[in-house]
């Protein structure tokens, strides 16, 4: 007899998605599959911890604050939760404790078909409340600790070594190494390592149906911000984009920059025009909006990676903006910002730029 | 001839003769053969330089021995013990022009050298009734003993040596005083405050036309002051002796050729008088008593008519000869500058150098607020802060303004009692001669007086961060269970497709 949807939902709320904004101990146990994640998408449900999910809606509300002044979040909604059971998969995915590794190959799959299941968020509101939840995503680690002793070693992951492994240190020589594990490093520490790599693209799939959270941590290492037709989407509305920016400002600037300019250049070696536009239209609105905090961006401008990319395509675009009429900049601004864009747009990686959006020849 | 003796041998022929540890031919007793006495001196000087005979002492004998042609030298037998000892002492004797042997009860053979490092051994012996029978590498000699020697009577029979530097040495002096000085040096002494003792002793007379015994005063004077010794050294009846051992004692400008300290033969008991210029010692068998020469100061008494003692009738208070105290300038250096009494005039100036003050001087400085000012104390000196009247601490407690003495000029302890001693109290006493007492109590740190609480806010900002940060996020995965997937089925078009696929 499976468990109902609500008991799903208490476990998966308690274990998964309240620590995940709260902090503390994520505990996912067994896994729960696409069929049940899909049915509380299409079922909805109530966290029934009434005082844990106040906590928790308290916390959102701070979370959300650093992008959008509201003052009260909704409920979690079908999708929430469906992310929520999406999470708890994934996160046991990588768990150490696989005997059979195609059963971890199937659940991988399931995590995949219940997020391709899942709507691309409709408003910005909703982007901003799937953010609440999954905002520190990447502040998740596991501590694990390795055990040595005078004849042998054993690796404890996520869980603290038995006292009596510990007892005697000095006549039985014990040491403890104790290292904490990132999110992206789990499956390669005791997981199962043919899903290294199809694991990170279901994080990223993941990333892309919370676009704000995906722009909020486009600095990250793994894996990397790629553009997506959720993200583009949220950048062309002009409050999502607005809400996009400051998600995108939390990162560091270099990073973000480097990733942007990243994501924006496969685009345009890509030749997807409209989606390169507004991309370029994203950079143009943070090189304005850094041209505007800081007289001395973007620093160097003679390099040609990914940040000054960035930079530079941005500038150029900000440029052309604040000369036409309706970008509503005062006369004043606009020859404060004039110069400042003009040098960076006046960087090495601007011929680059004019190299990949020049027409090319049919030979 | 001797044979030397090699190594690992065991088997010697002279009787009495072994091997020790080291495999050194030693008998039970060495032997030093001496040409003349005055060799004998100079082995004895020599060996005494840098060890005692303490040790030799109980074995020690001394002899006049005569060789079969009547020459006649001296023997010095002693307990061989070991070679070691035997070792310093034939290195004396080598020193010295003597010869070292070594045996048992007649037959000595010649102590090891340079040339036999294991000693030697006379394969052939004497047959002969002498006392000693010495074997040498060069010589073969038996001689019988003609007198035994005393070591004490031989040191006694030595005269001392003239060494004016015995003159300038400090420490105990023994002073002996022909009877008629005696009395006379006794109260020189008593009136020059000299600590010393003094006892009477009793020499048989020297001639039959002497009157009894001879007395002489001896003085011992633990530190003869500098000023008295020419007089104590060159008056015509006084002699001074500085002491060279247990019981024994050299004339001052003096000094015996064998160093007697090293020769535990006199009697700790008595004291023998070594005189210079061949003059014959004195001794004392036993000390009498000591006496302190204060005992012996000469006594004065009043006349039998006059009353032997004069009662009070009547007492009256006695004549005030109190004087008030005044503070006047002196020109002596200021030192212990460390209190200053600022006036409330002069406050704001205070207040507004407490911004300039060292950190160092804020630590040490300690504050009492009064009616008339405030008080500042520094241990460490108080001109760091050049404001108001400074004070000098002339006894704990008792502070006089600096540049002031304190006259009638009476000690600052008698000066804090003629102020009533106050306890728990620092007197302050100004140019007038005014005390003013502040309580010990009033005393604060200088930091705490000083600094006004400034208003404050808490910073909430940090508060907020902080709770924005939120807690870490740690994951501890659960139990898969046994069968992980069951129960997690696939989305329910992806089966229905699954199961038309199978259809």
């Amino acid at each position: 007899m499976p468990p109902s949807p609500a008991k799903i939902a208490d476990r998966v709320f308690t274990s998964v998605m309240a620590p995940m904004v709260l902090g503390g101990v994520v505990s996912p146990a067994h896994p729960i599959g696409a069929r049940a994640a899909l049915a509380l998408m299409a079922e909805g449900a109530l966290p029934v911890d009434s005082e844990l999910a106040s906590r928790v809606d308290l916390v959102r509300i701070a979370v959300a604050r650093k992008i959008a002044p509201i003052d009260r979040v909704d409920d979690p909604s079908g999708a929430d939760w469906a992310l929520g059971a999406a999470l708890h998969d994934l996160l046991q995915v990588a768990s150490p404790g696989w005997m059979i590794h195609a059963s971890a190959r199937r659940l991988l799959a399931l995590v995949s078909a219940t997020l391709e299941r899942v709507a691309p968020v409709a408003t910005a509101h909703e982007a901003l409340m799937r953010h609440t939840w999954t905002s520190r995503v990447f502040a998740l680690e596991r501590r694990d600790a390795t055990v040595s002793w005078w004849t042998g070693s054993h690796e404890y992951r996520g869980e603290e070594p038995p006292a009596r492994l510990l007892a005697w240190p000095s006549v039985r020589r014990v040491s403890v190494a104790r290292a904490d594990r990132a999110i992206t490093d789990l499956v390669a520490h005791g997981g199962v390592l043919e899903l290294a790599l199809p694991w990170n693209d279901v994080l990223a799939r993941l990333l892309r149906a919370t676009p704000l959270t995906d722009f909020a941590t486009c600095a990250r290492a793994v894996p990397r911000f790629a553009w997506s037709q959720e993200s583009l989407a949220v950048v062309r509305s002009p409050v999502a984009r607005t809400l996009a920016l400051r998600a995108a400002a939390q990162g560091p600037d270099d990073a973000a920059d480097a990733a942007l300019g990243r994501a924006t250049r496969v685009l345009l070696a890509a030749r997807e025009w409209r989606d390169a536009t507004d991309a370029l239209d994203f950079l143009g609105h943070r090189a304005l909006a850094a041209a505007q905090s800081s007289p001395s961006w973007p620093g160097s401008t003679g390099g040609v990676d990914d940040a000054s990319f960035a930079r530079a395509a941005g500038a150029l675009i900000a440029r052309k903006w604040i000369d036409e009429p309706s970008a509503a900049l005062a006369q004043g601004e606009r020859r404060r910002l004039g110069p400042i864009l003009d040098v960076a747009s006046r960087s090495a990686a601007t011929q680059e730029l004019q190299e990949l959006t020049a027409p090319r020849t049919i030979a | 001839m001797l044979d030397r003796i090699a190594l690992h041998q065991t088997r010697l022929h002279t009787p009495g003769l072994g091997l020790d540890a080291k495999g050194v031919a030693l008998g039970a007793k060495g032997l030093v053969l001496l040409p003349s006495l005055d060799r004998l001196v100079a082995w004895l000087a020599v060996y005494t330089r840098d060890r005692s005979l303490e040790d030799l002492i109980p074995s020690l004998q001394m002899s006049l021995v005569r060789s079969k042609l009547g020459t006649r030298e001296i023997a010095i037998e002693m307990a061989a013990e070991s070679s070691d000892r035997m070792d310093r002492v034939a290195d004396v004797a080598r020193l010295v022009g003597a010869f070292t042997f070594t045996g048992t009860s007649r037959h000595f053979v010649q102590y090891r050298d340079a040339a036999a490092p294991f000693g030697y051994d006379a394969p052939e012996l004497l047959a002969t009734d002498a006392r000693l029978a010495l074997y040498h590498e060069k010589f073969t000699q038996l001689y019988d003993v003609d007198r035994p020697l005393d070591l004490r009577a031989l040191l006694l029979r030595l005269t001392p040596q003239v060494d004016p530097r015995s003159e300038a040495e400090t420490g105990v002096r023994w002073i002996v005083a022909e009877q008629g000085v005696g009395p006379a040096l006794v109260h020189y002494f008593v009136r020059s405050r000299v600590d010393g003792e003094v006892t009477l002793g009793e020499w048989p007379s020297a001639s039959a036309f002497d009157e009894g015994v001879t007395r002489r005063y001896v003085f011992r004077i633990p530190d003869l002051p500098k000023r008295m010794r020419q007089l104590a050294h060159h008056t015509p009846g006084i002699t001074t002796f500085v002491p060279a051992g247990p019981g024994i004692a050299v004339q001052v400008g003096h000094r015996h050729p064998v160093s007697l300290r090293a020769c535990p033969v006199f009697d700790p008991n008595g004291m023998i008088f070594l005189r210079g210029g061949g003059a014959e010692p004195w001794a004392l068998d036993r000390v009498p008593p000591l006496g302190d020469l204060r005992a012996f100061a000469r006594v004065e008494m009043r006349g039998e008519e006059t009353r032997s003692i004069s009662v009070a009738t009547s007492a009256n208070a006695p004549p005030a000869v109190r004087v008030a105290l005044r503070l006047l300038p002196s020109q002596a250096p200021w030192r212990s500058v460390t209190a200053s009494w600022i006036g409330n005039e002069q406050l704001p100036l205070l207040r507004r150098l407490a911004y300039a003050l060292p950190r160092a001087t804020i630590d040490r400085t300690t504050i009492a607020i009064t009616n008339r000012g405030v008080v500042l104390r520094s241990p460490a000196g108080i001109e760091a802060i050049p404001l108001g009247t400074f004070f000098v601490e002339v006894h704990p407690s008792l502070y006089v303004p600096a540049g002031f003495e304190v006259t009638p000029a009476v000690s600052p302890g008698v000066l804090h009692r003629a102020l009533g001693s106050p306890e728990g109290r620092v007197m302050f006493l100004d140019a007038g001669g005014h005390a003013i007492g502040v309580a010990e109590e009033a005393f604060a740190p200088l930091e705490s007086a000083l600094l006004e609480a400034p208003s404050w806010e808490p910073a909430i900002a940090d508060t907020i961060e902080r709770t924005l940060e939120g807690a870490a996020i740690e994951l501890r995965p659960g139990s898969l269970g046994l069968l992980p997937l069951s129960g997690a089925e696939p989305p329910l078009d992806d089966a229905k497709s699954d199961d038309a696929g199978g259809e």
